[in-house]
């Protein structure tokens, strides 16, 4: 008799346990899978902000025929930030593509600052509307971007908190749930590289 | 004529009919390991003496709490995990949230066929899932209402034409309206609990198969014995859940025929399926377990087999819906899609937008056009949708500017949206109000109420509500976090003027049956009967209505007494409440209590309210409101009147 006792002790515990696992794995499951969804709805506003700028920099040309530079420093930036947002978008969390997507935007939201804070020298460029329109969108899909950031941001922390938190970084380590990493703001970024306007 | 209230009180038959199918399940597998375990483990003793050895309690006890705690275990945490939300469902099958601010015209097509069902049907805007997926195929998910979501493969998109997502939309909303994903929950765990005892029966045979000596042979036996008899309880359960998956596909099907009153949708969707070979399936590992939950028959070697087929044939779901078809399935193509189509059929008049209506629900009375129906009619169509309804949601919608309707999509701006709407006309408390939202809120989030608030106020009030609709799909989009802040403001804005009118308190509805549990808030759960009389509380729910419907003390009193005659069959005793005691609050102390009563006696309550508003012959927006707030309190989605 007590041999029976003892199997269904041992087999309850052990489903309890594997029932424990599973619990904790489809939870980082569900975590890793929010926070990606929080991704896609980023990812659509920072195209959308892709699709505004050639709009804005044809706009300006007409006008700013002595800044070549800093428009084609813009359009570069802006190239460069699609192509690390695309490299984001197949991987979201991934450390390397974040830091690449972070610098990448940091650096376009600083050209774009140089370029709107020259534009504001051209008294004809202000009055223009379509610029009016595209720089109103413009602050529109950033603002976007930054709400979304954040639902992005706090979904990786949750994710983050329990890969890390006893008992279910057992299972992480097991199973490879591998650390996400954070959007910087871009926008206290863009406060470090303001735009640096000399009157010379 | 079957409706809304018999179809959920045959769901809710059902549920309880699968709970006693499960407790006999539970039951004999208990006997049939008790005997299991006596065999291998005790059989000298069963020898010795039988009757002592099989009545044994210390064994059938053990043995007992060790099943039901097993199948009880996975049936609980299946339950808990698919009604975490539909969401959770549609990530595990691999989808992705379409984003409100999409540029393809196809998504949009679909997030607008959605859109005009939702606000026909008078619910809120489900989150729509994309499915990677060749096939045609959709499902719906979700434990309530408020927590669905439709799921829609890529093929639908691309093979499919307005009319024929229009009505595979519609059949997801039949699962939807008709209390069928509780159901199918409920029946997916059920199965689940009973094939966590074949679980156990393959991991004890694993796990034996590195020991040695004489406890082996009875593990190996123990965990096949185990194995076969959860197997043999899962064989069954899949039996049970695949009838029951029939009887409501069929009546999915009549409903999408019924609410887009087009044979040719659906039935264009079925063809299509038979015209591209293997079209439905899905191949997303995933799939098998809620395959019931799908449009059509998501795997290809269940159709094989009739029995265990969650859907019944293709060929008779298409003569059940169109019986004059010749058999020949179509040759099936990408369809073109263009900005007009995806926009949805042109309305034939544009609802006059602002027409010098006043801005805030509770002064104005509109009459709406419809409600030329008997008040069996009018209940009739709780939980439905008709084209009518669909065409004026389109109208509605179309009366409302783009760049609000664009807002309403994303997160961003339609927590905005939800404050514009909460501002008050009187300057004196506006000015509180904003001074709330920039003292609590993020500068961003105010400048953009600023923005949107002028298009708000000029708003027409039969909008006002389809608006916050419309947004709850983007409000989900918000992180914990995020919508702690949300509901805080909107609990600051609402009480700003020291009372809480209709329109704050049908907000507080949506949220807090659309959102709040997303969010992990827990509802006032209601499981308690309705206690003293229901009479009275009816009562004070028609002096409500009456009082907001007429203009005059007369006009009121005779609208009363014609709903309460109808509510008590000619013999009222109450009389109207005073105009003082009619506020909202009214709906929280005596409609909330009867929520949880039967589906006839929440009809009886409708019709009374049907015939209180429609005593003049006239409804009002904001009688429709308060129907419609009456509605999502007893929660039966209410379509506009």
């Amino acid at each position: 008799m007590p041999t029976v006792v003892i199997a269904a002790i041992v087999g309850g515990a052990l489903l309890l346990l594997l029932l424990f696992l599973v619990v904790i794995y489809n939870s980082l499951v569900a975590l890793r899978n929010h926070f990606k969804n929080a991704f896609a709805q980023i990812d659509v506003q920072l195209r959308r902000r892709y699709d505004l700028i050639p709009n804005l920099v044809e706009t300006v040309k007409g006008y700013m025929t002595h800044e070549r530079e800093t428009l084609d420093a813009v359009i570069q930036a802006r190239n460069s930030a699609m192509s690390a947002g695309q490299k984001a978008a197949a991987n979201p969390g991934n450390p390397e593509a974040m830091t690449n997507l972070n610098q990448a935007e940091a650096q376009l939201t600083g050209s774009l600052g140089r370029l709107i804070a020259l534009s504001e020298a051209y008294p004809d460029l202000k009055a223009n509307t379509t610029m009016a329109s595209l720089q109103e969108e413009l602050s529109t899909t950033e603002n976007k971007i930054g709400f979304a950031r954040q639902a992005y941001n706090d979904s990786v922390t949750a994710y983050n908190i329990k890969r890390e938190s006893f008992p279910s970084s057992l299972v992480a380590g097991t199973f490879g749930f591998t650390e996400a990493k954070l959007l910087e703001s871009i926008d206290t970024q863009a406060q470090r590289e303001a735009p640096k306007v000399s009157f010379k | 004529m079957t409706n809304f209230f018999q179809h959920q009180a045959t769901a809710r038959g059902r549920s309880i009919w699968l709970v006693v199918y499960f407790v006999l399940a539970v039951v004999s597998l208990v006997v049939v390991t008790h005997f299991l375990i006596l065999g291998i483990f005790a059989m000298p003793d069963v020898q010795k003496d039988p009757a002592g050895t099989v009545l044994n309690p210390f064994i059938f006890v053990g043995v007992s709490a060790l099943v039901m705690m097993f199948v009880g275990g996975c049936t609980v945490y299946k339950v808990a995990q698919l009604a975490s939300g539909g969401d959770s469902v549609a990530l595990m099958l691999g989808g992705t949230e379409l984003s409100g601010s999409t540029r393809s015209l196809r998504e949009r097509r679909l997030l607008n066929v959605v859109e005009e069902m939702a606000i026909a049907a008078g619910i809120p805007v489900p989150a729509v899932y994309v499915l990677e997926e060749e096939g045609i195929n959709a499902f719906a998910a979700g434990y309530r209402p408020g927590e669905a979501v439709v799921g829609v493969s890529r093929g639908c998109l691309e093979y499919l034409n307005r009319d024929e997502l229009q009505g595979v939309v519609a059949h997801e909303f039949s699962h939807i309206l008709n209390g069928d994903m509780r159901l199918n929950i409920r029946l997916i765990s059920l199965v689940f609990g009973i094939m966590g005892l074949a679980l156990v029966g393959s991991v004890l045979m694993r796990a034996s198969s590195g020991r040695s000596s004489k406890g082996k042979g009875q593990t190996v036996m123990l965990g096949l014995g185990l194995y076969i008899i959860g197997s043999a309880g899962a064989f069954f359960g899949n039996l049970i859940k695949a009838a029951v998956s029939r009887q409501r596909e069929f009546l999915a099907d009549a409903s999408a025929v019924q609410f887009t009153r087009n044979p040719d949708g659906i039935g264009g969707a079925l063809k299509k399926i038979g015209g591209l070979n293997d079209a439905a399936n899905i191949k997303n590992p995933n799939a098998a377990e809620v395959s019931h939950m799908f449009f059509a028959d998501a795997l290809l070697s269940r159709r094989l087999t009739s029995m265990f087929a969650t859907h019944p044939p293709l060929e008779l779901r298409i003569r059940r819906v169109d019986p004059n078809w010749d058999g020949e399935y179509p040759d099936v193509r990408r369809a073109g899609v263009d900005k007009a189509e995806a926009d949805g059929p042109k309305p034939k008049r544009k609802l006059e937008f602002g027409d010098s209506l006043p801005t805030l629900p509770g002064m104005p009375q509109l009459p709406l056009p419809v409600l030329a129906a008997t008040a069996e009619e009018v209940v009739g169509r709780v939980g439905t949708i008709t084209p009518e309804q669909t065409a004026y949601a389109t109208e509605l919608r179309d009366s409302i500017p783009e760049f609000l309707l664009e807002a309403a999509r994303e997160p961003f701006s339609a927590r905005a949206l939800m404050y514009c709407l909460l501002m008050d006309p009187k300057s004196e408390i506006r000015t509180v109000q904003l001074g709330r939202l920039e003292a609590g809120a993020e500068a961003k989030d105010f400048q953009e109420t600023l923005r949107l608030a002028g298009a708000v106020t000029a708003l027409q009030d039969a909008a006002r509500l389809p608006l916050v609709d419309l947004a709850i799909p983007a409000l989900r989009r918000m992180s914990p976090g995020q919508y702690e802040t949300f509901r805080l403001l909107i609990e600051q804005l609402a009480s700003a003027d020291l009372s809480i009118s209709l329109f704050e308190y049908m907000l507080f509805c949506v949220l807090e049956r659309h959102l709040d549990v997303g969010f992990g808030r827990k509802p006032d759960k209601l499981t308690k009967p309705p206690t003293g009389d229901v009479a009275e509380s009816v009562a004070g729910v028609l002096s409500l209505l009456a009082w907001e419907g007429n203009d005059s003390e007369h006009e009121a009193r005779e609208a009363f007494t014609a709903g309460m005659k109808h509510y008590t069959r000619g013999n009222n005793t109450h009389s109207i409440l005073p105009r003082e005691a009619c506020g909202v609050e009214i709906l929280d102390q005596k409609l909330r209590p009867l929520a949880s009563s039967s589906m006839g006696a929440k009809r009886r309550i409708l019709l009374a309210c049907v015939e209180c508003i429609a005593y003049d012959r006239k409804a009002t927006v904001r009688e429709a409101e308060l129907y419609r707030a009456i509605g999502d309190v007893l929660g039966c989605p209410i379509p506009p009147l």
